[in-house]
């Protein structure tokens, strides 16, 4: 174990860094009103945009996952894994284009809900869209107190609640421009570590001797990872992995509003789609790849399995870099890509939650007389407030699986993603079939969870359930109930804040 | 089964790709930071 002072140094360091640069950017670019606050004025450029995207989507699991589905699956885990989360931006990319020129004024996707179905299906999307946020913070919480207590031994709950903190009083303090800096920041450590450590794997084990290695494992049953189909890309278990994580990753997009956020603060729609093409396509795409080869893969090549070398397989990951670098430096930059890509997707969800809270929820629900200064003041305020209940849910959900809740969480926000898309597009579906999907998907996924007993399908089952037996009810709903909306209406649309759109 | 050519192919040209894509978003963010840094409101 590496000293835990050195882990402390890491934290503190990392805290004055961060917080220092969200003064900074404070100072330098003074907040002007609630747009400037939660969507940084409009004004980003797309390098920006596109360095805050790769990192945001760059989970704590997707290092260690992706590692570990390269020791589940062989060489098709990484890639598997890789399409599975990148298809539900091919989604949101169109979908957000299109919110911006057929509602050029939005800031939230509950704002869009809202105007569409009604106040009653907002409030529904507003839960969901907070439940997604606050679930995803504090996995990644959970992921860094995990990483800070294995490798230096700090105390669990501190290791995870830290780092929670910073995020958020960076972003309680600059808002989402604030974020974004922090992101470009965390894109360079996390980037630079991948290119040096990837050639580093691939040039100590040798093309060669991890194909030997790899063959070995797919033809010699006394192989203690044993797996007839590692050397397949077109495996049957493989295939079903990306399926999953489709339908997990969807809502996880669909409605996490700080994607939202980073969309409408890009200067214009060209800007958006190259920043996002680029953040996911071509920077995000190829890290589970490499995280499922070079770690996942190498580990299985080396004949090192559970039981033997490591005690699980998501310990792959941190298992190639110690041998790679040595235990300690090895450690450190291993800590290093978690802490970065768990906060960097931490501040992306509080960035949404806090557009969320302060656009959506404060005039309507609390102060509908609010001044711009008191929205911003009460957007602090419940940036704060959050950061706290997810530090405090981080601590809570030690030891709890987080596979598992990641599964679990595809029931839970797959459900609304039918209705929300065919809102966007379809001028025929109506609020109360919305409102249908989402409760039939829900409650056919819940109780395949609960009800069917063979542990080894229900959470496929229902995952599947949630995501497809909504778009059914949506389809048919629509075409037999009468229901006709007019889009024109969403062009004129005004929130209660000022907002300065350019002409596209 | 995949063969070495391809595994060999399929790993180093992943790396190529994140390669690609790191230099896509650093150098023009680079440029963008200094632009704002050291440019007047």
């Amino acid at each position: 174990m590496v000293s835990s002072y050195l882990g402390y140094l890491i934290l503190f360091g990392f805290a004055i860094l961060f917080i220092g640069i969200s003064f900074a950017v404070a100072k330098k670019f003074p907040i002007e009103g609630v747009d400037d606050f939660v969507v940084a004025g409009r004004s980003i450029p797309y390098a920006l945009i596109a360095a805050s995207v790769m990192v945001s989507w760059v989970w704590t699991t997707t290092i260690m996952g992706a590692a570990e589905a390269g020791m589940w699956f062989g060489v098709s885990g990484g890639f598997n894994y890789s399409w599975g989360a990148c298809i539900p931006f091919f989604v949101f990319i169109p979908l957000v284009m299109h919110l911006r020129k057929t509602m050029p004024k939005a800031t939230t996707f509950t704002e869009f809900v809202e105007q569409r179905y009604g106040s009653t299906v907002s409030k529904i999307f507003f839960v969901f869209g907070i439940g997604v946020i606050l679930y995803v913070f504090t996995e990644q919480g959970v992921g860094i107190g995990i990483a800070f207590n294995h490798i230096f031994g700090i105390p669990y709950a501190l290791a995870a609640f830290l780092p929670i903190l910073i995020v958020t009083a960076y972003i309680a303090r600059a808002g989402l421009r604030g974020s974004i800096f922090n992101d470009v920041i965390q894109f360079f450590i996390i980037s630079l570590v991948l290119l040096v450590t990837v050639p580093l794997v691939l040039k100590t084990f040798g093309i060669e001797g991890l194909y030997k290695g790899m063959v070995d494992v797919a033809q010699n049953p006394d192989n203690i990872n044993y797996n007839p189909e590692a050397m397949s890309m077109t495996s049957a278990a493989g295939l079903r992995y990306g399926i999953t994580a489709v339908v997990i990753a969807m809502g996880q997009v669909l409605l996490d509003q700080g994607y939202y956020s980073k969309a409408i603060s890009t200067v214009s729609r060209k800007s958006l789609l190259k920043a996002y093409l680029i953040g996911t396509l071509f920077a995000w795409a190829p890290i589970p790849i490499l995280s499922g080869n070079v770690f996942g893969v190498s580990t299985l090549a080396l004949g090192v399995g559970p039981g033997n070398g490591i005690e699980l397989t998501s310990e792959a990951a941190p298992y190639i870099m110690k041998l790679i670098y040595g235990g300690g430096v090895g450690s450190i930059m291993f800590v290093l890509m978690i802490f970065m890509a768990g906060m960097t997707t931490g501040g992306n969800c509080l960035a949404g939650a806090q557009a969320l809270f302060t656009v959506d929820f404060y005039k309507k629900y609390v102060n509908r007389t609010a001044s711009e200064k008191q929205q911003l003041s009460f957007g602090r305020k419940i940036t704060v407030a959050l950061g706290l209940t997810v530090g405090i849910a981080a601590i809570l959900l030690k030891g709890v699986s987080l596979l598992k809740l990641d599964i679990f969480s595809g029931i839970l926000f797959a459900a609304p993603t039918s209705a929300f898309l065919a809102g966007m597009y379809w001028r025929r579906t109506s609020p109360q079939v919305a409102v249908a999907s989402i409760f039939v998907g829900l409650g056919a996924g819940l109780l395949a969870w609960f009800m069917i007993p063979n542990d080894d399908i229900n959470w496929f089952v229902g995952n599947m359930l949630s995501l497809f037996l909504p778009a059914i009810v949506v389809i048919l709903g629509s075409f037999i109930h009468r229901y006709e909306f007019d889009f024109d209406k969403l062009r004129n649309y005004s929130p209660n804040h000022k907002v300065e759109v350019s002409e596209e | 089964m995949v063969s070495q050519t391809f595994m060999g192919v399929y790993f180093w040209g992943t790396y190529i790709w994140f390669l690609a894509g790191f230099l896509l978003i650093a150098v023009p963010a680079i440029i963008e930071i200094k632009k704002m840094i050291f440019t007047k409101k």
